[in-house]
Parts: C-alpha cells; structure tokens; sequence
C-alpha cells in the first residue's frame, strides 16, 4: 500500500526536476564550447582603426560609412551604406568572445569590446542547436539545421551568396572560402531578384510585421546593414517581403535577413541608432549570441 | 495525492484544459507575435485523455481515468507540451524536451502493469464469488 501511495509523488518531483533542468539548460546555465580569436582592427594586419570614416571624411580613409534613415511601410528604417577600404572585410564577432549556449551580451557591448565602428545584431546562433555556424574562417558548428535552411555566406573576398544547407556541407564551405556563415535566413534578394513571397514569415511568427535586421551586398566591397524599428505605433515593422523590396531598391544583389524581433538592433561610432524593443513599450538592447561589424 | 484524487473526477481534466486554454491564451497574448501549437493547443490533452478513457471504457471495461499511471501520463504530457511551447515561442530548441518520451515509456509499462493486475483482482474476486 505504502509503495503504491508514494510512487507518483516520488515521480512528479522527478519530473518536475526534470523540466526545471531543461529550463536552466536552455536559458540559464552557460556552455562554452570554443574560445574565439577576435579579429579586429586591434590585432588585424590588414585593417587599421583610423581606416573608417563617415561621411564628413570619406576621403581621408579607405572605408566609408553612410547612416541615413528612412520612413516607408510605417517603420523608421535605419541604413548603414558602405564601401569597403580594400584591406578591409565585413567582420562577426560572438558574446564574450566565446562559442557557447546561453552566453550573451548586448550588440553595443560585443562591439565596443572588438572596436567596431558600424554593428548590427548577427543570426543569435545560441538559441539553435543545429545550423552551421563559421566565424572569421572558424568552424564552429557544421550541424545541418534542415536541408532547407538557408545560410548566407560571406566569402574571403566579400562575396555573399545564400546556399541550402542540404546542398553543401560547412565543411566544404570552409573549404571554398567561405569566412562568414550567418545562419538565420531567408535570403531576401538573389541574385537580383527577391526571393521571398509576400506571405513569408519566420516559423511561428503570428504577424508579418516585425522588426528586422539585414544585410546586403551591392556591388564589390559596397554593402548595406538595415534594421527597422518595429512594435510601435511609431514604427509597425516590416514583413519580410517589404524588407526584400527595400533592399532590392537599395540596389542589392544579394541580401539576407537575420534575428529580428527585440534583437534588432544598429550601433556606430558608439551610440545605439535604432529603438530595440522586444515589447513595443519597453526600449532596451536585447542581449545576443553575436554581432556583425565593420571595424 | 491530491492530483491523483483530483484527477480521478472526469470534471477536473475539463477544470485542467480550462485552466490550459487560459494560460495560453494569455501566454501567447504576450508572446511578441510568436505562437506554438505546444501552448495553444495543450488544453486539448486532457480532453482527450477523457475521449480515450471513455473510449477504453466502452471497447474493453477499462476505466482508464482511475488508474494513477494515466493519470501521470496526462500530467507529464501536459507538461512537456507547455515546455515544448514555451521553448518555441523563445525561439530555441532542446532535444532534452524528448527526455519526456522515457517518462511517459515508463508510465505505459506501469499502467500495463495496473490494469495487469486490477483484472487479476477482478478474476479472484469471481473466483470466490
């Protein structure tokens, strides 16, 4: 009698235990898998810190930067155009400078630890398990998340491209010279054309409408980094299909989307450009896996 | 146990999926515009533990509603639905969330076990009748 009575106690309290160590585990504890080198213009070669300009200055330095804003769709659309110097690259950088799950840290503060000039959140590689994930020319992650899953890759040279993940594997993208693999997605514009119908969304996502994070490429060594405020009625955010329209008309060939949402975020010359919100009411970075900057 | 004796009462799993529906509702309202099935629709669960008890009571005489394994089961389903849900809406995944397929294994083989011997129970009880 007395086995019978205790047995589902004894079960529940497992149980819940259970699923508390699954909580911690995906939102608390800290696993660091790989310690990563930064590469920045403090212990680069090839790029310099007085290499960056705005525009006041652009012909002192090799790379230009050129914020402006915009409003369409109901939203404040932040622009970073750039023209890359010829030593210089399109550089990612994690949390803490460390691979792991659940470490983190604001995209102003991954940027101010690098140096960068220009940064925007990256794809937030740390809520996924799966998807791969290459890092200034490291394989950190060459887990497939879906053959479908699309990646964007930025190439030694600058080049981006988007690829399935069923289609290559993240070691013979190490192998073609892929530096880069952000891995959130999708691709909004390739090749010219935009890739997204008007109806597509993110899994799970209830509205169309959000703020969002991309990046493009125009021409060789010339990018664009766009975030659009969302969740406001000031700024209502963008679908995805307005976004590839957007950077279509910025005269991309290639552009991508990464982590939106409350992630969204634009930082230069030290300040947060956008308004990150995750609630519409309530404005503050969200912490993230990484970021993706210009140096 | 009070779940055990709470749970015996088909009224309670309809109280339970109330309670189910509310939380997700009111989840998913502050859910930034991200949904999961997990969430919405874990009120479903104990409604359809009652079908299936009802269901195995009308095809074999087995009220499955009393036996404290199923009700386990129930409770362990809901759970791991409202985890799956909640690490949805996060935007993440955890492969440990499959962890609960052991749990509710383990029950299958002990409600085996107790309707084994509820019917051993059953056949003594005609036997001295």
């Amino acid at each position: 009698m007395r086995k019978r009575r205790y047995y589902p106690v004894i079960y529940v309290i497992l149980v819940l235990a259970f699923t508390v160590y699954i909580f911690l585990n995906t939102f608390v504890l800290q696993q660091s898998y790989q310690s990563v080198e930064v590469v920045s213009a403090n212990n680069s070669s090839t790029v310099t810190s007085d290499a960056v300009s705005n525009e006041d200055d652009s012909e002192a330095s090799q790379t230009s930067i050129t914020i402006s804003t915009d409003h369409q769709y109901d939203s404040d659309f932040y622009i970073a155009d750039i023209v890359l110097g010829e030593n210089d690259s399109i550089y990612t950088a994690l949390a803490d400078n460390t691979y792991g799950s659940n470490i983190t840290e604001t995209t102003s503060t991954i940027a101010e630890s690098v140096g960068a000039t220009l940064a925007i959140n990256g794809d937030f590689y740390g809520v996924q398990s799966e998807g791969y994930v290459i890092r200034n020319g490291e394989l950190l992650r060459s887990t497939m998340k879906s053959s479908d899953q699309e990646d964007l890759v930025i190439y030694e040279d600058g080049t981006m491209d988007t690829i399935q993940e069923g289609d290559i594997t993240a070691e013979e993208l190490v192998a073609n010279g892929a530096y880069n693999v952000l891995n959130f997605g999708p691709g909004l514009v390739e090749d010219g054309e935009i890739s997204v119908a008007s109806t597509d969304e993110e899994d799970n996502a209830r509205t169309l409408v959000n703020p969002r994070t991309a990046i493009g490429e125009i021409s060789e060594n010339h990018y664009v980094f766009v975030v659009v405020d969302g969740r406001t009625d000031a700024s209502t955010g963008v679908s995805l299909s307005e976004l590839a329209t957007f950077m279509q008309s910025l005269g991309c060939t290639e552009a991508y989307n990464l982590d939106g949402g409350g992630s969204s975020t634009i930082y230069y010359n030290g300040e947060v450009l956008n308004n990150p919100t995750t609630n519409g009411n309530t404005f503050e970075e969200r912490e993230v896996s990484d970021i993706v900057y210009i140096s | 146990m009070i779940l055990s004796i709470f749970l015996k009462k088909k009224q309670a799993y309809f109280v339970v999926s109330l309670f189910l529906l509310i939380l997700g509702v009111v989840y998913e309202y502050f859910s930034h515009g991200v949904y999961s099935i997990y969430m919405v629709g874990a009120f479903m669960i104990p409604i359809a533990f009652v079908v299936i008890s009802k269901m195995s009571e009308i095809l074999f005489r087995i009220k499955l509603i009393n036996k404290t394994a199923y009700q386990l089961l129930c409770f362990t389903a809901v759970l791991a639905s409202l985890t799956q849900g909640i690490i949805v809406i996060y935007g993440t995944s955890n492969s440990l969330v499959d962890g609960y397929l052991g749990f509710a294994l383990v029950l299958c083989v002990a409600l085996g076990i107790e309707i084994k011997h509820q019917k051993k129970m059953w056949a003594n009880r005609f036997k001295v009748i």
